[in-house]
Parts: C-alpha cells; sequence; structure tokens
C-alpha cells in the first residue's frame, strides 16, 4: 500500500504575520548574503540588515516554532558576515556562500527538481543584485553584470510562470497568483530598464519578496466549465470554505458544502442545511446561463465564487449524485453531469441485491419488509427483490417490523427507514434477522442510525483504492466522508471494470463503549480523533460471509 | 570591494557552483528518516479468503549488531508492544523541517496520508544493554489497516504462538517469535472464519500451543447462529452479542467456536442489549484465563462492543456494561461447555452514583491462581473499581466477593488523591505465578466523572498482597468489603493488603495505564533465560480505546518490582528519541519509516528459542 501525501486542494489560509516576517527575513538575510559574498564593507547597513535577519529568526523560533537549531544556525551566519566584513576578513564571502545556501533552502523547502533550480537562481542572483547595490560605488562593470543577473531573475520567473499552470489562462491575470507570477518577470525586467542602482535594486527587492510568497498564496481554482459540477474554495470570515456547484448549468443547481464548514451558511441568499441521509449542508439555487457569481455569506462575510453554467439545459441533482460527481472531480476528471446512480438499477447492484435475497433465503428469514422509491433505480431494484424473494420462498411486504429490512431507495427515505427501524430495535426485538441496505446506502448518515446494518458489497472499504479514495475525498472536500456512487465515479469506467465477487459486509461502531462524552482529557494528551479512511465514521465495515455468487 | 579573485578562489568557487547545480538538480525535497540502514523481511501466508497476508520485518540493523557486539554476549530480552496506526502523524508532530524562513515548508502544512501499518514493536527489554528502550523492529502487518490492535496473551511461554488480536477488524494474527527479533507470520483468522462471535479480545494459551480467544461481540449476522455443539443463539449482529470462546489452533487455525450465552439468557434488568434480543444476554467475554489442572477456565464479560451515539451529552445505558463472570469445563480442550454464570455483588457505595460507577460494572478481567493448592480466581471492574474474588472456580455455582476497592489504593498513588474507587478506570490484573501477589493497572478517574467539581485520579500500577486470602482455601466464605470504611482503607482480616503503589504521569488525573505484563524470565548463571515465578518488573502500557474517549499519552513504561511487592518506575527505561521515562509510541519515525503516532494497548515479555531454557 502506497501511503504518500494526498493532494490537497483546501488549506487553511497563510498566517499574514508570519508571512510578513518570513519574507522580511529572507529578503534582509539574501541582502546580507550579497554583501558577503561581493565583500562589500559598508559596515552600518550591512550590520543593520544582518541584525533585522538574525531578530526576525529568533522571533521566529519563538513565535512559530521553527527548528531551534536551523534558527541557531541562521542567527549566527547572518551575524558573523558583518562581522568579519567590518573586520575585512576574506572569509566572509564562505560565510556568505554557506548563508546563501541556507537562504536557498528556507526558500526552497520541499520543492525539487525544476521549481528547486528556480528557487536557486533566483536567490543566487537576487543575492549578487544586492550586494551589487551595497557596494559604496559603482563596481566596474555593473552594466554587464546586472544584465547577466537580470536576465537570469527573468529567467527564472519565465520557468515558474510556465510551470505554474496558469500561464495560458485568465486566471493569470485575475488572481493574485497570476499577478505575482507576471510580477516575477517583469520586475526583473523593469530592473534592467532603468538606470539608477538604486531603482534597479529595489525593483529587484520587490521582485524577491513576491517570489519567496510563491508557494503561500492560494493556487486559483480551475476555471468553471459549462455542465461539470464546479469544486472550488470560498473564504468566509478566515474559513477555507470547498464549495461543490452541481450540474453548473442554468436553472435549478444543488450547492454543497462539507460538514466542516458548519451552520449558518447562504449560497445566493438560501439557507445552507442538512439533507436527510446525506452529509454536510445542502442548498438549492437558480443560476443565470453563463458566466455569474455565487455568493456565499456567514455572519457578515461574504464569499464569491465564479460559475459558468453555459447555455445547455441541466437535470434535478440529488445529493447521492452530487456525491458521484464528486468522486469524478477528485480523480481529475471534467466529466459532464448527465447521469446520476438512481437512474437505472446497474447490473452490478442488481447482481449484488439477488445475492442478497439469496442470502436471507438460506437463513429462511421468512418475511422481509422491503424500503423502495419511485425512482428508476428504487422501482427496478424492489421488482428484483420482489422476483428473487419469491424464488426464494420469502414474503415481502411493506410493513415495518418483520424478521428482517431490505432497503433499496435513495438516501433519504433509507435514512428515515433504517432511523425507524434503529428506533425500534430499542425497544423491542425487531427485525431479528438484521437491518439490510443495498450497496449504494453504505454511508455513514445512513448506517450509523443503527448499531449495526449489513451491506452487499464487491469492494472491500478497508483495500488500498477505497482507501485512497476515502483520504482524496476527506482532503479535498472538508474531511467529508465516503460514498459508495464517490468512489465508483472516482474509480472511473476503468476501474469499475474490475468486478470482485459479492460479499455481505457488516458495518458497526465498534468503540468499547463510549466514556462519558464531556469529561476533559487529561492535560497534554489531546485526542487527535480519527485520521483519514474509515469508511463510515467511528465505525468499523468487515467481511462477514464468503462470496455470495 | 573586489571583483576579481586570486585563481585558486575561482577554482573554489567553481567547485561550490557545480556542486549547487548539481544539488539543484538531484535534489528531491524529501526528508531522511530517523532510521537508517533497515533490512526489510517480510513472511505472508494465505488467508482462507485467498489471499495474501503478511508481516514485515523492519530490523534496525545498527542496533542488532550493536547488541550482538555487546561485551560478555548477554542473551537478549524483548518486550513485544502490539501497536495501531493512529494516521495522525501531521498533526501531532513537530515539524522538524521548519526553517526560520521556510515559507512554502513551514506554513499551514496539511498533509493526509493513508493509514500506515498496524505492527507489533520489538523493543530491547534487556536491563543493563545499551540499547535498553530502543525499538530494533517494527513487524507491520498488512494488508489490512486499521486493525485496531487490541490484546495478546496474558504471559508467553518458551514455544508459545503470538496471538494478537484486532479490534475493529475482527481477526486474530498468529506469529512465530522463535527467531526474535524478527517475527513470522503462522496465520490468520478472518472474521468469515469466526461466524459465531465477532471483535476479538483476550487469549489464553494452553499447553498444547493451542489457544482460546474471548470474542466480545455476538454472531455476525443478525438472527439464529448453530454453533458445532449444536446450541443455537439468537444475536443481534456484528459487535453485538451474545459473544464466544474460539478454540485456536497454532497456526491460528480455528478448531472450535462456542457461544458464551446460556440458554435462557441472562437477567434482563442488568442486561441491556442493542438492538434488543429476544432473550436477554451479558454474554460479551473479554478478559479469560484457566487452569488446565482443575479443567476449568473463567471469562468475564466487559460490554456489548458497539455503539450508537443517541445522546451525545449523554452515557450510553450503565446495562450495556456487564456485571458477569463464566466458568467453563474446559475437560474437552476442544468442546469448552459453560458451566456457571456469576453476578458480581455490588458494594457499599453502590447507592452514591449513577449506576454506571456501581462496583460491579464493567468485569473487564479476571485471572486465575496458580497453585495447585489454591482454587480461586479474580475479576475486576472498570467503571466499577473494584476487585472481587472467589475461592474455588471449579465449584457450580462459584460466588464472588468483592475484596478490594480501587479506591483504598488511591492516596497511595497520590497524596491528593481521595479515596473512590467508582469509575477508576481498572483494567490489567494478574496474579503474580507464586501467587503471593496481585497486579492492577489502573488510568484513574477523568475529571468531572461524578461531578462538575470532580478533580478525579491519578492513575498507575498497584500491587496487592493476597497470601491470606488465598491462605484461607477454597472454602473461604467472605466476608468481602461491606463498608464504605473498608471500601476505602481496606477491608482487613484476611483481605488483600496494598503492597506497592507507582503512579504513572502523576499529577494528572485519569492518565495511568491499561495494560500490563510481568516479566516472567530471569537471566540464569548459564547465559540464558529460565522462567521465575517471582517476577522482578512488569511494564505497562498507556493506552486503551481511542474512540471510546480513553486515549492515554501512548507510552510504555518499566515497573521494578521488589520481592515484597514494592513497585517504582524504572528510570533508565527511557525513549530513544526524547530521553523521557517510557517508550512514546508518539513519534515521528519508525523503522518502518515515518508513519508518526502508534496506539501501544499491550505488551508480552519474549525471548528467542535459543536463548531461554
Amino acid at each position: 500500500m502506497d501511503h504518500g501525501t494526498q493532494a490537497v486542494m483546501a488549506s487553511a489560509g497563510p498566517d499574514v504575520v508570519a508571512l510578513l516576517v518570513r519574507v522580511v527575513l529572507l529578503l534582509s538575510t539574501a541582502m546580507v548574503a550579497g554583501a558577503g559574498l561581493l565583500l562589500v564593507h559598508r559596515r552600518i547597513p550591512v550590520t543593520a540588515l544582518g541584525a533585522v535577519s538574525a531578530v526576525l529568526a529568533v522571533v521566529s523560533a519563538f513565535a512559530f516554532d521553527v527548528n531551534a537549531v536551523a534558527a541557531g544556525v541562521h542567527v549566527v551566519l547572518v551575524l558573523a558576515v558583518p562581522l568579519l566584513l567590518a573586520r575585512r576578513l576574506p572569509t566572509a564571502r564562505w560565510i556568505a556562500l554557506a548563508l546563501l545556501l541556507l537562504v536557498v533552502v528556507e526558500t526552497s523547502l520541499d520543492r525539487s527538481g525544476v521549481d528547486f533550480a528556480a528557487d536557486t537562481v533566483c536567490v543566487a542572483a537576487a543575492a549578487a543584485w544586492f550586494g551589487l547595490a551595497l557596494a559604496p560605488e559603482k563596481p566596474p562593470r555593473y552594466q554587464a553584470l546586472t544584465l547577466a543577473l537580470g536576465l537570469l531573475l527573468v529567467g527564472a520567473g519565465v520557468v515558474r510562470l510556465l510551470l505554474s499552470g496558469v500561464a495560458f489562462d485568465r486566471r493569470l491575470y485575475e488572481t493574485l497568483f497570476g499577478i505575482t507570477l507576471l510580477a516575477v518577470v517583469a520586475l526583473p525586467a523593469a530592473a534592467l530598464a532603468v538606470r539608477t542602482r538604486t531603482a534597479g535594486a529595489v525593483l529587484v527587492a520587490v521582485g524577491f519578496l513576491v517570489w519567496t510568497t510563491y508557494g503561500v498564496l492560494p493556487y486559483p481554482p480551475d476555471l468553471p466549465e459549462p455542465g461539470v459540477p464546479l469544486l472550488t474554495t470560498a473564504s468566509l470570515a478566515g474559513q477555507e470554505v470547498p464549495v461543490l456547484v452541481s450540474p453548473q448549468r442554468p436553472g435549478r443547481n444543488l450547492v454543497h458544502l462539507p460538514e466542516s464548514a458548519g451552520a449558518g451558511i447562504t449560497v445566493g441568499g438560501v439557507p445552507a442545511s442538512p439533507r436527510a441521509g446525506a452529509e454536510g449542508y445542502w442548498a438549492d439555487v437558480d443560476l443565470p446561463a453563463g458566466r455569474s457569481d455565487l455568493v456565499l455569506g456567514r455572519a457578515g462575510s461574504r464569499a464569491t465564487i465564479a460559475v459558468d453554467a453555459g447555455s445547455a439545459p441541466g437535470r434535478v441533482i440529488s445529493p447521492e449524485c452530487a456525491s458521484a460527481g464528486l468522486g469524478g472531480l477528485i480523480a481529475g476528471r471534467k466529466d459532464v453531469l448527465t447521469t446520476c446512480p438512481e437512474d437505472a438499477l446497474s447490473v452490478q447492484d442488481g447482481d449484488a441485491l439477488r445475492d442478497l435475497i439469496g442470502f436471507l433465503g438460506a437463513r429462511h428469514a421468512g418475511t422481509i419488509t422491503l424500503v423502495s422509491d419511485s425512482s428508476p433505480r428504487g422501482t427496478a431494484a424492489a421488482g428484483l427483490v420482489r422476483d428473487a424473494a419469491a424464488s426464494q420462498g420469502l414474503r415481502v411486504t411493506n410493513e415495518p417490523g418483520q424478521a428482517a429490512l431490505v432497503v433499496v431507495s435513495g438516501w433519504s427515505d433509507a435514512y428515515t427507514a433504517m432511523t425507524s427501524a434503529g428506533r425500534a430495535q430499542r425497544s423491542s426485538p425487531a427485525y431479528p434477522y438484521g437491518l439490510y441496505v443495498a450497496p449504494w446506502l453504505l454511508s455513514g448518515p445512513i448506517v450509523n442510525t443503527v448499531s449495526a446494518s449489513m451491506v452487499p458489497l464487491r469492494f472491500d472499504p478497508r483495500e488500498e483504492s477505497a482507501l485512497t479514495y476515502a483520504v482524496s475525498l476527506g482532503a479535498a472536500f472538508g474531511g467529508e466522508n465516503p460514498t459508495v456512487g464517490g468512489f465508483l465515479s472516482w474509480l472511473g469506467p476503468a476501474g469499475q471494470a474490475s468486478v470482485s465477487p459479492v460479499q455481505l459486509y457488516a458495518s458497526a461502531q465498534v468503540n468499547a463503549m463510549p466514556m462519558d462524552p464531556g469529561q476533559p482529557q487529561p492535560p497534554g494528551m489531546p485526542m487527535v480523533g480519527e485520521g483519514a479512511g474509515h469508511w463510515v465514521p467511528d465505525g468499523t465495515v468487515v467481511p462477514v460471509s464468503s462470496p455470495l455468487d | 570591494m573586489r571583483l576579481k579573485p586570486p585563481r585558486g578562489r575561482k577554482f573554489l568557487v567553481g567547485v561550490v557552483a557545480v556542486a549547487l547545480a548539481v544539488g539543484a538538480v538531484t535534489y528531491t525535497g524529501s526528508a531522511t528518516s530517523a532510521y537508517a540502514d533497515v533490512q526489510v523481511v517480510t513472511d505472508a501466508k494465505t488467508g482462507a479468503d485467498g489471499k495474501q497476508y503478511w508481516v514485515q520485518n523492519h530490523l534496525v540493523t545498527q542496533d542488532i549488531q550493536r547488541l550482538d557486539g555487546q561485551a560478555g554476549g548477554q542473551r537478549k530480552q524483548w518486550l513485544l508492544v502490539w501497536a495501531g496506526d493512529e494516521n495522525a502523524a501531521d498533526t501531532a508532530v513537530k515539524d522538524v523541517k521548519n526553517l526560520p524562513g521556510s515559507i512554502s515548508g513551514g506554513l499551514d502544512k496539511v498533509n493526509n496520508a493513508l493509514p500506515g501499518p498496524d505492527f507489533i514493536a520489538v523493543i530491547d527489554a534487556t536491563k543493563g544493554s545499551s540499547t535498553y528502550g530502543k525499538v530494533v523492529n517494527t513487524a507491520t502487518v498488512g494488508p489490512v489497516v486499521e486493525n485496531e490492535p487490541h490484546h495478546m496473551q496474558y504471559v508467553w511461554h518458551k514455544g508459545d504462538t503470538i496471538y494478537a488480536g484486532g479490534l475493529f477488524a475482527a481477526t486474530t494474527y498468529a506469529f512465530d517469535v522463535s527467531a526474535l527479533p524478527e517475527l513470522k507470520l503462522k496465520g490468520i483468522s478472518l472474521p468469515t472464519q469466526t461466524l459465531g462471535g465477532s471483535v476479538p479480545d483476550a487469549y489464553w494459551v494452553l499447553k498444547d500451543g493451542s489457544a482460546y480467544g474471548t470474542y466480545m461481540g455476538g454472531p455476525v449476522v443478525p438472527g439464529p447462529y448453530t454453533y458445532a455443539n449444536g446450541q443455537t443463539v439468537v444475536g443481534n449482529g456484528f459487535a453485538g452479542s451474545p459473544g464466544e470462546v474460539v478454540h485456536f489452533g497454532p497456526d491460528g487455525q480455528v478448531l472450535s467456536q462456542t457461544t458464551a450465552a446460556t440458554p435462557q439468557g441472562d437477567d434482563p434488568k442488568l442486561c441491556d442489549n442493542l438492538p434488543t434480543l429476544s432473550t436477554p444476554s451479558c454474554a460479551n467475554p473479554h478478559g479469560i484465563q484457566a487452569r488446565e489442572d482443575l479443567d476449568t477456565m473463567v471469562t468475564s464479560d466487559y460490554a456489548e462492543p458497539r455503539n450508537i451515539i443517541l445522546d451525545p451529552v449523554k452515557q450510553p445505558s450503565p446495562y450495556l456494561r456487564r456485571p458477569t463472570v463464566r466458568t467453563w469445563d474446559i475437560s474437552d480442550r476442544n468442546n469448552p461447555k459453560l458451566k456457571s454464570v456469576s453476578y458480581l455483588p455490588d458494594g457499599p457505595r453502590a447507592g452514591d452514583y449513577d449506576p454506571l460507577f456501581a462496583e460491579s460494572r464493567a468485569a473487564m478481567e479476571t485471572t486465575v491462581t496458580n497453585l495447585p493448592g489454591h482454587k480461586g480466581a479474580f475479576a475486576e471492574t472498570m467503571q466499577g473499581g473494584a476487585i472481587y474474588y472467589t475461592p474455588d472456580i471449579t465449584a457450580a455455582a462459584p460466588h464472588w466477593y468483592e475484596v478490594f476497592d480501587d479506591g483504598a489504593a488511591n492516596k497511595a498513588l497520590s497524596p491528593n488523591n481521595d479515596s473512590i474507587g467508582a469509575s477508576s478506570n481498572g483494567g490489567w490484573i494478574q496474579t503474580s505465578p507464586d501467587d503471593k501477589y496481585l497486579y492492577h493497572a489502573v488510568i484513574g478517574r477523568q475529571k468531572g466523572t461524578l461531578g462538575p467539581t470532580d478533580p478525579g485520579t491519578v492513575g498507575g500500577v498497584y500491587v496487592l498482597d493476597i497470601q491470606k486470602l488465598l491462605a484461607a482455601g477454597p472454602n473461604w466464605a467472605g466476608p468481602g468489603i461491606e463498608t464504605k470504611e473498608q471500601a476505602e482503607n481496606g477491608g482487613g482480616g484476611v483481605l488483600p493488603t496494598l503492597a506497592g503503589a507507582a503512579a504513572i504521569n502523576p499529577g494528572t488525573a485519569g492518565a495511568g495505564p491499561h495494560w500490563g505484563a510481568y516479566d516472567n524470565f530471569v537471566l540464569g548463571s548459564d547465559g540464558f533465560y529460565h522462567e521465575t515465578t517471582q517476577p522482578r518488573r512488569l511494564a505497562v502500557s498507556n493506552y486503551f480505546v481511542a474512540r471510546s474517549g480513553l486515549d492515554g499519552d501512548h507510552k510504555v513504561n518499566m515497573i521494578d518490582l521488589a520481592p515484597d511487592g514494592s513497585i517504582s518506575v524504572d528510570q533508565t527505561f527511557r525513549d530513544e528519541f526524547t530521553g523521557q521515562v517510557g517508550i512514546n509510541f508518539n513519534r515521528k519515525s519508525w523503522p518502518h519509516g515515518d508513519f508518526g503516532n502508534a496506539k501501544p494497548h499491550s505488551e508480552l515479555f519474549v525471548i528467542a528459542d535459543d536463548d531461554v531454557k
């Protein structure tokens, strides 16, 4: 199993104070390194820059929990350079070189390959330019040197721009991220054009500052494509909230926010609210044709997301359908949402239900309470269950409280049926042969309404592909938990082609009996909660039968 | 300023520039692991479902070589700790790469890795060794993750398979530990092989190498289930009720399954089930020990191991936690017969608090006496905070007496503790092999448990002297603890007396250990290890089940044990990274990788076959 890090779409915004401290620290350090490299003997400005850098490194050690050893090395190097320069010792150049390497590492941490090379070129060239600028007099060959350094800076900027993924669309000039990319090319180019040393150095310094913010600025969301559900984020009162808009067509659309977004958000003026059997918050909004802005709000905070509904008509979207579409988006596909899981009973799901009824028949369950809905899938599934039950000698009824409950409806009706069954089981031995749900109903909001349920599946939720989907979904959408429809979409047609036999799985919240929910944890022993990857929150899903077919 | 350096410096600068360029294009940005030179050895077996299951050893070559080369060539002793990946490393472990100017690496880092593997940590437990306390191997299991590693057997003897259960995965692993520090997988039992029960808890190994395991939860599918012995029970499904006892072969093969339920069911007033059963049952066996010489096994019932949150601010029904202990006739080892179900009596403080904290609630563990002249056994209650004793487990209907209240040990653990035993969160309880002492681990009471102003109690390990009680013989008929004064200060007479106590996390309420094991080996003059009946140390682990709300600090401590029963925390058993006392399983790096925090539930002292006689 590959335990690698999953891509993350949304993360909290940067700490502005930390960002300011660190960009100033990097700039001052680069200037000290440049002065040292070129043995610039200007005591006051170089010493002052070194002091600023050292103070900020110490501040970072205490305020931002940086590595103390690294902070110590940083302080020693950045103070050593002006001291050695003051004594006109040439070893200042070597210390400066080490300091330059440290700035390179600090600037490019977690980047590699061409990105790292671009960082290295930018830091080295900027530092050298700063050294030239700090020299008491204009050095010989200044024009030639700055031309070379300027071209290196422009080249590094162009490389970053081309690698960014936004170089050829409107995000380049419509987003802060794109504008910073333009700046790291334009500013050094402008520095080449100006005549005075000071102006050139200022432009390079600003360009360097902009360069160092890369990786902190949020990557702009993908451009909306009509008919493709839009997955983006909105910044509400400092909280980055993932937003899913389905199907992104003119007319009625379903907007989904994760549970972690919290209550009280409005979307286009419509309050987002929970839906039975679904996780998170949902709002029905109407979109006009073409491009428009969708406004989210909460407690005085507003955020706007750009949508593009195009002109083709859409369709009604259920939470299950939206979740399925989300699975495909997370897998990187941009499929136009034209079909939904409830449109038809798949052959695989039909076979699974047939196997399930066969299992109940073998257990002589007697009479089954069947819960379905009027969707094409629900209707087909109900018919199939009735036929299969008849062949097994089982009686099927809509009356509650029989030997077993079989639910083949959509999410909402399933939630209602399971909640009702769970309530009945608390007061009497209702459904003694158990509660069974169709494969598409294995999700936390449905199965966690009862103490245990059974589901026929063709995949093991604990296997690598299922875990990868679960973790990817949680990372991309505010900790959202998996759904079977989402998983199948995430797998795509190729992934679904490999079909495993049906096994019966049990789902339960195994917890060895919870303690007092309100009791505080001892100091220093915080409950970090469960990591991503559990299909059902706080639950366990394990196979409890051999292959049924 | 000089722009034209000497020729030699030009060369040096050129070399540095080339090195920088090479570094730039080869730098991967990845961090190096704290463990270098790890040898990976995998042993796989095919499960009943046709899939491959494995144990993968990650042997820290450097430490093992250092151990092998130590002066005197002393043979090694190992502490094996069965631990689960927490899968939250990115939030709990300090980011050591966070440099002063590292904007891209240090700010708002979000990391979401797949769940890491669960593992058995092999720790050097050779006292005086230069690598004492070091993790020299992590034997990871796969491919199933999130097993929630729980218990192994209570004590290991030479030649024994190690049986290790996964609470969530309903899986039992069988390990070969004859060639430690490397482990091999002998077999695996999947939930589809134990349809008569679910949620494995603990194991007791028999002299023939087979083992009994308690499966706390009910048959995996609701409705009737018929066991091989012909008994049919109606269960309420996976992780529900009634549970069973599984007899395993040494390779983890299922030899038999026997329900813990009685045909008539249990007391409906004391035994809730969710969903409701037509025949109520308290049969959720957790603790298990046996006396083969008496052909008798004892199991204690803890709780229905699953639950749903019906009310987010309330505890579940107290009657989902069990007050029952069962005895079994095991004269036919593969067909244990349930002999008796005993209801532990409540004690003098039962009416003081919520019924959940009455003495009899949550009979988590039981331990048998060992010497031929003794026929008794002890049991303890987690929420009840009491210790019970029956003098004769072979009796048709053993009578259990409360013989000690955890509250009477509280002051010895911390002078600031009160003497109330309710909700002590007691766990591991174990008689010494010579039947002189009884070891008990208590987590302690969480702050606010008995009311908003309840400060809670510090937990730890305590030792009781049980010699007088056992000397009273199998016909002893009480009385046990009858008054609150006895509960808070000890019962007097033949009842157990406190011999030693050691706090874990002193000063912090509810932060003591859940589990432990005694060291049943001593180094003989012949250079080999031999079994002893007088252990000189214990190991304890500080983790219960995170989902329950009791998470602990994930440390494993060694406890020195004196002949008089007094105990103290071994100050030399220290974490290799932090240098602090106790092995901290909250760490970034393991021999198998940077998987972060782990949850150590249980431990065993084990010695390689070649080093023990």
